[in-house]
């Protein structure tokens, strides 16, 4: 077949997928739309900032889930502790995951590789023990509850199908704005960085700039996906971004295809139908997904997406 | 370099596959008991149900670190519907397990599923502190369900904003130092202390059920200490210990626990423990070494003893023994124990109304507000705010003639109820417990 009847073909396949996700709500229960649709949605999100990082940026970041709980414990303490208005959270839950990612992105981005993995590990960690022991901000190890999605004039995010549009409208604004970034002077030069960061220095390049403020606006994404999860939770607390969580997101990510944006819907709808149902016959679920995961990873460097995409576009594989 | 990205990966992949291993490792005996037990029940009564089966749902930890402890849990549960038979009114009782980490995340997420695909009628659940928060939060989305606690020991589950539909037929974690202060300033004679506790939700309870209790008494607390979860280094606070303190108040669980006392007797502190309820319980006092002889003695409270002579708990003890066999503990944990009296408790209303679930559980709902009964550790009833009034252990820790160690009954607090006595309204005017509250006065 010619790439032009396959293009069509994944147009289409892309319309059909945003078609079932658009009906969702008409045929699916509360269940269906809350746990399986919004928590897959919100970590989709959470999963394409990571891709963006690590497929675009060279930067295979463990502290995306630092910033989701940046996000989330702003949003959290501002309205709960300080009982401010709902919009000034929202407000302040995007504004200081950026300033925190810049901060920790000045750190971590003059390495490369594996030391990179290590610093993000260290500094996601440094956010779990900070959460874990202020107290005062944080309210320590019980966290923050009694959150409950706020209401916009009439518009209540407490109803399920509500709450489900709004995360799926953020998603996909996530979805084509990193698509869109990508392709931009910016987005282009961020990939020369990530093939050939000396060749783009000795081209005049700023490289710590670049990487830094691909960092930041990763860690917007991030907090994003945590203000959502906070809503969707009821609760924030340490154990909301510790060890097991950050390895999700990672999980998700990899298992979906690092390189491509749809990946992390593809991974983190698989990861939350295993996690919920597969628990009702075993409670080896974990075991389950180590095992896909490493499945993926020895097979499937593209991840499950990759597999689709060498199917209809043998192109896309050779230039990744 | 996507390639070295990539090999980058690989790397950090069988990294996480390590600890994700690591992590499933402990969850071992207690699931498949809960499918054996889950369809015995089914097998033997399948036939004769006209109405179909009880949809019962249990969230506990069965994975992580707490995984033995929830397995546990679960095996309380196990007995309380293999004591009635495994049917109510003629409908078997069918039993679905969730697992969570002990996360509030994990714990509602684990609990809508039951309720809102599985279908179950009622929730045994969950395990631990700020997942009882979470799940009564949950619980008043749901009024047509009815939770009742697990082993969960938070004060606010019930106390302040509680909810219609979850009841709590064990003692939490305030009520388990009742009695405790008390005798360590009149029996013991411990006049000036000083304590060292985690510094969260439990510990506070813990904490301030003993400050209460032991200040009324005429004790003096000098100084508190509050410790992250996980520290393994208590080298300062030791060496802040005040050197005329008559004994120590420590609530710490688990390996913190072990790392404190061992390194109190490193450096050679002498004064007396008195324990929280996990301080030194089974899993510290296992653990080898010379901390053994400096435990023996230490006082302790709590809604179970390893050795209660007590005629319902031996019997308790024995059907537990019988129905798990070799899988299980050499005695009901605070957990099996406090899963069973909830759902005893449960299958008693359930019983009660004939399984009538009518009404958004109307008729069930007001039954269980009714139920008490007498349990493995005495009579058990609830209060207004569906919470336990049941005894209270203080213990000591004996060495037994194999050797080992275990906590011995040396006293009881009888009819314990979440005020520890004191005035409702005067009691909620205390405040939550935090670091300093309660003072000591």
């Amino acid at each position: 077949m010619s790439n032009q009847v396959m293009s069509i073909v994944r147009t289409i396949l892309g319309l059909l997928a945003l078609a079932v996700m658009v009906a969702l709500p008409f045929f699916a229960s509360d269940f269906i739309i809350l746990q399986i649709g919004v928590q897959s949605l919100y970590l989709a999100i959470l999963a394409m900032s990571l891709g963006f990082l690590a497929g675009y940026g060279g930067m295979v970041s463990l502290a995306q889930i630092a910033f989701f709980g940046v996000g989330g414990y702003t949003f959290a303490h501002l309205t709960i502790m300080r009982e401010q208005a709902v919009w000034i959270g929202i407000l302040a839950a995007l504004i200081l995951p950026p300033i925190v990612g810049a901060i920790y992105g000045l750190l971590a981005v003059r390495t490369e590789g594996i030391y990179f993995l290590m610093i993000t590990l260290a500094l996601a960690m440094l956010t779990f023990t900070f959460v874990l022991q202020n107290r005062t901000l944080t309210l320590g190890f019980s966290g923050i509850t009694g959150i409950r999605p706020p209401t916009f004039g009439g518009f209540s995010l407490a109803e399920p199908r509500n709450f489900y549009y709004v995360t799926l409208v953020l998603a996909l604004l996530v979805y084509f704005g990193f698509r869109y970034l990508i392709r931009t002077q910016f987005g282009l030069s961020l990939q020369a960085i990530r093939d050939n960061s000396r060749r783009m220095r000795a081209l005049g390049y700023n490289v710590v700039g670049h990487r830094v403020a691909a960092f930041a606006l990763a860690a917007f994404v991030a907090g994003i996906a945590g203000i959502l999860g906070v809503w969707y939770n009821g609760q924030i607390s340490p154990g909301s971004i510790d060890l097991t969580r950050n390895i999700n997101v990672l999980l998700i990510a990899v298992m979906g295809g690092l390189l491509y944006f749809e990946g992390a819907f593809i991974g983190s709808i698989f990861f939350i139908l295993v996690t919920t149902f597969a628990s009702s016959f075993t409670t080896r679920f974990n075991s389950l997904i180590g095992v896909a995961f490493l499945l993926v990873a020895l097979f499937l460097p593209g991840g499950i997406m990759g597999l689709f995409a060498s199917f209809f576009n043998r192109k896309t594989t050779q230039i990744s | 370099m996507i390639r070295k990205t990539y090999r980058t990966m690989a790397f950090s992949l069988l990294l996480i596959l390590a600890l994700v291993l690591a992590a499933c490792a402990s969850p071992a005996a207690a699931p498949e008991a809960a499918d054996s037990g889950d369809s015995d029940s089914m097998a033997s009564d399948g036939g004769d149900a006209g109405g179909g089966t009880i949809k019962i749902g249990s969230v506990a930890t069965l994975e992580g670190a707490f995984a033995a402890l929830g397995e546990d849990g679960i095996r309380g549960v196990e007995l309380a519907i293999a004591e009635f038979g495994g049917e109510i009114a003629g409908m078997p009782i069918e039993l679905m397990v969730e697992s969570t980490d002990a996360t509030p995340d994990v714990a509602v997420n684990a609990v809508r599923k039951l309720v809102e695909q599985d279908g179950v009628i009622a929730v045994v659940g969950p395990l631990s502190g700020d997942e009882g928060i979470a799940i009564k939060d949950y619980a008043k989305t749901q009024p047509g369900i009815t939770f009742v606690n697990g082993s969960s020991g938070a004060q606010d589950a019930t106390l302040r904003d509680p909810a219609d539909n979850f009841y709590r037929f064990n003692t939490d974690g305030t009520q388990w130092m009742a009695g405790l202060g008390e005798y360590a300033f009149a029996e013991k004679g411990y006049a000036k202390m000083v304590t060292i506790a985690e510094d969260y939700s439990f510990p506070y309870s813990q904490v301030g059920g003993f400050v209460l209790g032991y200040c009324q008494a005429g004790g003096e607390i000098s100084d508190r200490f509050w410790t992250p979860i996980g520290t393994t280094d208590y080298s300062s606070i030791v060496a802040s210990i005040p050197e005329d303190v008559d004994a120590i108040y420590v609530a710490l669980g688990g390996a913190d626990a072990v790392n404190f006392l061992t390194q109190y007797n490193d450096f050679g502190g002498t004064a007396p423990i008195v324990g929280g309820s996990i301080t030194v319980d089974q899993s510290v006092l296992a653990t080898e070494g010379a901390l053994l002889d400096a435990v023996i003695g230490t006082i302790s409270a709590g809604p179970v003893a390893d050795t209660n002579e007590d005629q319902a708990w031996q019997d308790f003890t024995a059907a537990y023994l019988e129905l798990h066999g070799d899988n299980a503990f050499p005695s009901p944990s605070l957990f099996a124990h406090a899963y069973y009296l909830n759902a005893k408790a449960l299958l008693t209303a359930m019983d009660a109304v004939g399984g009538d679930l009518s009404d958004n559980q109307a008729a069930l709902q007001a039954a269980l507000s009714e139920v008490s009964f007498d349990g493995p550790t005495g009579m058990i009833s609830i209060d207004g705010n569906r919470q336990a009034i049941g005894n209270n252990y203080i213990t000591e820790i004996v060495q037994m003639d194999d050797g080992s160690l275990a906590s011995n009954v040396v006293s009881v607090a009888e009819g314990v109820n979440q005020t520890l006595g004191v005035d409702a309204e005067e009691y909620l005017a205390i405040g939550a417990f935090d670091r300093e509250n309660p003072a000591c006065e």
